[in-house]
């Protein structure tokens, strides 16, 4: 009997399994740690998901104990994960988490790390697989990249086992900077032990769009120029700058914020081709196609004429009165960063050619939601009329959050003993067909990274190509003689008046959420 | 509509007066009836995922199944046709709706169907019609046969089924319903593919024990095994054999008949003797494979299972999810699971040379 593989695993550990591994955090007294990876593990491992012998080792420079870095940890579990808390789990989970004391410019703290590395290592019986989350600020990830290298720390052990490191975004701000990352990255570790999270990818609804579009059968054969008008993806937030992510958010904007990272991944899965299998590099191969293809905007004129960027004023969300977006904490009151953007896309492929899409991402829009619409062609007006109708066009839309579902639009005789049209709605909600919630993106995505599987993970050429697309239009905004101007929209509004008139000018309006 | 309650213990009786089973209606105005059930009323909406047919020939199983589905509606949302057939000599159908409804997301509610039957004196071809009739179109059939295969499980009904539930542990000739269920399978036609309580009761225990053997230093240890112990109560004998069955095709063994009960028969490593032992709770409390120095153990122990490996290397404790706690918790896991069926198949006629 072959002890390669165990014979216990057949149809009974459908996904793919992930091996016995570590876990480091870099930046783990952070908030990230706190609400988001830690209540992560705990509920994966509630649900048996985690390999067993998993470790965790905090990596920060605050003086802790183990004792007292858990106690952080359980405080915040308490509050953020999704299956509640449940002490005598907690427990026995928390036992395997460790804290490793050290600043990330601390070459020794890397030789502390190993020790302790090996010390569990040995009391789990063989070498392990490691994987190293970047969670800290970005500046210090060429430090902590640099110090892992030196080390050893990156290097594949025996028996196979791997090394793999995990960065949180942003991967970078701009083309220079995200090269340098990368390169620094791969000097570090090989592109297929990097794992580029960006969490959008690891939403269930996010995952459906291949699904819907390659296992079922009648979306494919109109998902091209001939048929679809022109699409549209939305990703609006209610929230200005609360909890002081002034002081980020106004060194980046909507643009890189957003649109160089979630809504241009969305737009590559609407676009991209049918992988031909799903491994990570045939689904990235497609989506890093439709990347290339982006119509790059160069130039004031060329980028005023297909991008609108703006800034909120004051007004109402909510009920509640609302600065505007210089006037919020940290913000600097005169700034010529974006808070909301714009941009008409046009990807040069074969199967979109002319087919625009309209992406728009903004602050203190009236509500939050995230949604990708896909606007079909008018049917012939032979034996229907539709022309004078409200909403004649089919519209397919694809909620990924919040509500998360699907919904497509029609028309439909209304009841009477004349020929009358309606449009009506035929609507798939997750929470109402599935009632077992959905893990959240970071439970998917830790548990892809252990098991090796980069699918929902950015690839270094994707995150390049992205990059390049946004530079130009960020030369046009903060380095040309006449740049385009900034607009303002009231805060609790749809956008500026120049983002509606961006579609009237193509005869279309933007969809009503 | 007068209520002929002739069929029903005094309990059952409160229960339906309660309207448990919802309001009763005539057959031929089911639909009409369930429309109205929804019309008017925005705050809530009808979901589906599955037609769900729960059937049994046991007196109270219509109320039992209705409380059960109650639960299982919160993850799965079906349309439910819950169906009693009871001999008598009058031959009578009887029905009944209701709505299962619980909050989504806290604040929308969703609602699943039942449509309840009682079958007196009733034949296959009542059943037949029944079921045939009250289906939501072009959504799978999953059936739950309850107890043993009687003549009302024929061809033309088990043709339109997807997927069928039935629990071998609760049949009292095995062989008997094996043999049925493999006939049925073999027919032209035929598409369901089998789920059977017994064997899902032992999912959890069987993936803790797979998950003991993700270490090489662990499977290194695979060829010295010699025992496998099965700790279970008085219906956990079927899950055991399926388990026994389990471990031989994952450890390529042969299980082969001893005057002490049964051996795993290995060809280059040593055999595995099968030893039960008598557990307190009715079905599988524990299995150990252990040989040598090295003991890999799974035990149910309150709501999780503890998974322990005890070998040299690779010794350590796993908390992991527990085995459900109870029918409408298994049923839940057993309907949002569809990985094992043919691992399933290919066990059903090992295990049944075993009983």
């Amino acid at each position: 009997m072959s002890s390669s593989e165990n014979p216990f695993r057949e149809r009974l550990l459908p996904r793919s399994r992930p091996r016995p591994c570590t876990l480091v955090i870099f930046g783990a007294t952070g908030d990230l740690t706190h609400r988001k990876l830690i209540p992560g593990l705990y509920n994966l491992a509630q649900a048996g998901e985690l390999p067993p012998q998993f470790k965790v080792v905090g990596f920060a420079r605050r003086e802790k104990s183990d004792e007292v870095f858990r106690e952080g940890l359980e405080e915040a579990n308490r509050e953020h994960s999704r299956s509640g808390h449940e002490d005598a789990f907690w427990k026995d989970f928390a036992a395997d988490i460790h804290y490793h004391e050290s600043t990330f410019l601390d070459p020794t703290g890397y030789d502390g790390l190993k020790v302790l590395l090996d010390k569990l290592d040995e009391e789990r019986g063989s070498p392990a697989n490691r994987l190293f989350y970047l969670a800290s600020a970005p500046d210090f990830f060429d430090d902590i990249l640099l110090h892992l290298k030196e080390s050893g720390l990156n290097e594949h052990q025996a028996d196979g086992c791997w090394a793999r490191c995990i960065c949180e975004k942003p991967f970078g701000t701009d083309l220079a900077s995200a090269r340098h990352l990368n390169q620094v990255v791969n000097s570090t570790f090989q592109e297929e032990d990097t794992y580029r999270i960006d969490h959008y990818l690891g939403k269930e609804t996010a995952q459906n769009i291949m699904v819907l579009r390659f296992a079922n059968a009648i979306f494919e054969p109109l998902w091209n120029h001939k048929h679809v008008d022109h699409v549209q993806i939305t990703c609006a937030e209610h929230l200005g700058m609360e909890g002081g992510r002034g002081g980020y958010y106004d060194q980046s904007g909507a643009l890189r914020d957003m649109v160089q990272n979630h809504l241009l991944q969305l737009l590559s899965l609407v676009a991209m081709e049918a992988p031909s299998d799903l491994s990570a590099d045939s689904v990235r191969d497609e989506k890093v196609k439709v990347m290339r293809s982006l119509r790059h905007w160069v130039g004031s004129e060329e980028v005023g004429a297909n991008v609108v960027r703006a800034q909120y004023t004051a007004g109402s969300v909510g009920g509640t009165e609302a600065v505007g977006y210089r006037e919020e904490d940290r913000v600097d009151p005169s700034s010529k960063t974006e808070s909301y953007a714009a941009l008409r896309i046009y990807i040069d492929t074969w199967r979109w050619d002319g087919v625009p899409f309209y992406v728009r991402v903004g602050k203190r829009l009236p509500k939050k939601a995230t949604e990708i619409s896909i606007h079909f062609k008018e049917t012939p007006q032979v034996p229907f009329d539709t022309s004078e109708l409200l909403g004649a066009r089919n519209v397919l839309v694809i909620r990924i959050q919040p509500d998360e579902g699907i919904s497509l639009r029609m028309l439909s005789k209304m009841p009477g003993t004349t020929l009358k049209m309606e449009p009506v709605k035929m609507d798939f909600h997750y929470s109402e067909s599935f009632g077992k919630a959905s893990p959240e993106a970071y439970e998917r995505l830790l548990l892809d990274a252990m098991a090796g599987d980069a699918t929902l993970f950015a690839r270094r050429d994707e995150v390049e190509n992205a990059w390049a697309f946004v530079d130009e239009l960020e030369k046009a905004w903060h380095e040309a003689e006449q740049p385009p101007e900034m607009a303002e929209y009231p805060a609790g509004s749809w956008g500026p008046r120049e983002a509606d008139e961006l579609l009237e000018q193509d005869g279309r309006v933007w969809r009503r959420l | 509509m007068d209520t002929d309650y002739s069929a029903f213990s005094e309990e059952e009786i409160e229960s339906l007066r309660n309207g448990v089973l919802g309001q009763e209606v005539a057959v031929g105005e089911i639909q009409s009836r369930l429309r109205q059930l929804w019309e008017g009323d925005e705050t809530r909406t009808r979901a589906s995922l599955i037609n769900f047919a729960i059937y049994n020939e046991k007196l109270g199983g219509l109320l039992e199944n209705s409380r059960m589905l109650s639960a299982i509606t919160r993850e799965q949302a079906c349309r439910a046709l819950l169906i009693m057939s009871i001999p008598g000599e009058r031959r009578d159908v009887r029905a009944w709706i209701t709505a299962h409804c619980h909050l989504a997301n806290g604040h929308k509610t969703v609602c699943s169907e039942q449509i309840a039957f009682l079958l007196q004196g009733g034949r296959a071809s009542t059943l037949r019609n029944i079921v045939f009739a009250n289906l939501d179109s072009d959504l799978p059939l999953v059936f739950w046969w309850q107890g043993e295969f009687s003549e009302n499980f024929e061809d033309r009904l088990y043709s339109v089924i997807d997927r069928l539930i039935f629990d071998s542990s609760s049949w009292s000739d095995p062989k008997r319903g094996f043999g049925v269920l493999l006939a049925a399978r073999a027919e032209r036609g035929t598409r369901f593919y089998m789920s059977d309580l017994a064997w899902a009761r032992s999912h959890k225990l069987r993936a803790g024990l797979a998950t003991r053997f993700e270490m090489p230093s662990a499977r290194a240890q695979l060829k010295k095994l010699d025992t496998l112990r099965i700790r279970h109560g008085s219906a956990g004998a079927m899950p055991a054999a399926f388990v026994t069955a389990w471990a031989a095709k994952a450890l390529d063994a042969k299980p082969r008949g001893v005057r002490e009960g049964w051996i795993l028969q290995r060809e280059r490593a040593p055999d595995i003797a099968v030893v039960h032992e008598e557990g307190e709770s009715p079905y599988l409390e524990q299995i150990e494979l252990s040989g040598g120095d090295a003991s890999f153990r799974v035990t149910c122990a309150g709501t999780r299972i503890e998974a322990v490996t005890e070998a040299p290397g690779c010794s350590n404790r796993q908390l992991r999810p527990g085995a459900p706690q109870d029918d409408a918790d298994l049923l839940r896991s057993v309907l949002e699971r569809a990985g094992d069926k043919s691992l399933y198949e290919s066990l059903v006629p090992v295990v049944r040379e075993m009983i």
